[in-house]
């Protein structure tokens, strides 16, 4: 039956919950250094108010910034709850494993047509399951891709911010300073999510190794 | 969905519940698991049943690295304390379980190799973890005959396994973290006392123990964690009860004796 065979290029189920677990602790990365940004959009905020006038666009590209934080940690929030779904999927992909394996040897040499049906059913059940899982995955892609576009354009717009630094007279060090700082941390946050992406892709699930 | 609370936080020391679950099915007992930490080591107290396995993982998830999970800590051999031992080593093989000699040979029934399993001697041992050092308290026939507690000296933290469960009926809706009501909360862990400890000496030797300890919280591993002056409340509660009494029920429910 599908969904559970054994096979070598399967996955085991301890695999998977390992590869999700990292994930997750990954995604507390992003989480991090997300709160950053939004620190560092306040911060740019105060200075653009500071610089008066001079420093219109430096103004409108820090109010950008803000919003940005915003978004991203709404798209964020998803992300956090998808991946959470998704580690409790993978622990219980492999307490559901164990039991199968406990069924298959317990019912190794029989001929017996209910134990034979009670290890159909849980293989049906863990197929079910390796389903929601890969559903899982590919809506987990989904919102991680939102979540790379948008801090994507957030790079953009830290950068513009820092074209605009220069117009603020004697902050314009600072400003750029501080916008430069907030370009860095969306820039690993975009290499994050794109690392988490590729992994994400690669990590199709159609059965699991007993 | 059970969640995660830190109980107890002083730089990278840390105990952190995995509390009670209000949505489990009602044909589990509800549990909480403990997560001690110092720095990146970790370890968990009695991790639960292969049930739950799930559920704790997931929660221990959200707000740490299971990773870091280096040791398990069972204070007896029931199920809803380790069987889910098989599915912590398939996460991390190199996973290490704590508990009394007694039961070294018997929970490798739930999983694990002889490389898994450090046995305490039944005068319990000291357990270093990270910066710091915890005490396997002995505990025995409370109510197994080979139990442990863990105390922490530094957070003033007895786990203390079944002793102070308390099991509040189903929509009773009493699932806060710690004790808010002495004298109703006590009410729902007298019947388990009663029935699951079955020794009068080794009660008296418990509370002796633990009343020369410097306790904050008591934290079992069913119903909410005892605080502050209810601690020795509950202490002296247990001291007078009289355990083991379970049995007049039964013999009262076979008409063999009468229960008043």
């Amino acid at each position: 039956m599908a969904g559970y065979k054994s096979s070598a290029d399967a996955m085991s189920a301890g695999d998977r919950l390992r590869q999700m677990s990292r994930a997750n602790e990954r995604l507390k990365d992003v989480l991090r250094l997300s709160y950053q940004v939004g620190l560092g959009a306040i911060n740019a905020s105060l200075l653009a108010r500071r610089a008066g006038t001079a420093s219109q666009g430096f103004r409108v590209a820090a109010a950008e910034l803000g919003n940005f934080s915003c978004k991203m940690d709404e798209v964020m929030a998803v992300v956090e709850t998808a991946i959470f779904e998704a580690v409790n999927a993978a622990a219980g992909l492999q307490k559901m494993v164990r039991r199968q394996q406990l069924l298959l040897l317990a019912s190794k040499d029989s001929t017996r047509e209910r134990e034979l049906a009670w290890v159909d059913d849980s293989g049906r059940n863990l197929a079910r399951n390796v389903q929601n899982i890969e559903t899982g995955r590919v809506q987990l892609l989904v919102f991680l891709n939102r979540a790379r576009v948008q801090s994507s354009t957030g790079r953009v717009t830290a950068r513009l911010a820092r074209l605009e630094a220069v117009h603020g007279g004697s902050l314009a060090p600072v400003m750029g300073e501080a916008v430069l700082v907030i370009e860095e941390t969306v820039t690993q946050i975009v290499e994050i999510l794109r690392e988490l992406t590729r992994q994400f892709e690669n990590a199709r699930v159609e059965k699991v190794r007993l | 969905m059970k969640a995660i609370e830190t109980i107890f936080e002083q730089g990278d020391h840390k105990w952190a519940v995995v509390s009670r679950d209000p949505e489990r099915p009602a044909y589990v007992i509800d549990t909480n698991e403990y997560l001690v930490m110092s720095g990146k080591e970790m370890l968990l107290c009695d991790p639960g049943g292969m049930e739950i396995f799930p559920a704790v993982f997931s929660a221990i998830s959200k707000e740490f690295d299971p990773a870091d999970i280096r040791w398990l800590f069972a204070s007896h051999q029931d199920p809803d304390i380790i069987s889910s031992l098989a599915l912590w080593l398939d996460f991390n093989p190199e996973i290490r379980c704590y508990m009394s000699r007694l039961w070294a040979t018997f929970v490798p029934h739930f999983g694990g190799t002889d490389k898994t399993f450090i046995g305490f001697p039944d005068e319990g041992q000291t357990i270093e973890l990270g910066k710091i050092t915890l005490e396997a308290v002995p505990a025995h026939y409370l109510h197994s005959s080979g139990n442990f507690h863990l105390y922490d000296p530094v957070a003033h933290i007895l786990f203390s396994g079944d002793i102070g469960a308390a099991l509040p009926p189903p929509g009773a809706g009493e699932l806060e973290l710690f004790v808010k009501d002495f004298d109703k909360h006590i009410r729902h862990a007298a019947g388990f006392h009663k029935r699951w400890m079955g020794s009068k000496e080794a009660i008296i030797n418990w509370c002796e123990r633990v009343s020369r300890m410097n306790i904050d919280m008591l934290c079992p591993q069913h119903g909410a964690i005892y605080q502050g002056a209810d601690v020795m409340r509950f202490v002296n509660w247990l001291s007078e009860l009289e355990i083991g009494s379970g049995i007049r029920t039964n013999l009262a429910l076979a008409g063999e004796v009468d229960s008043h």
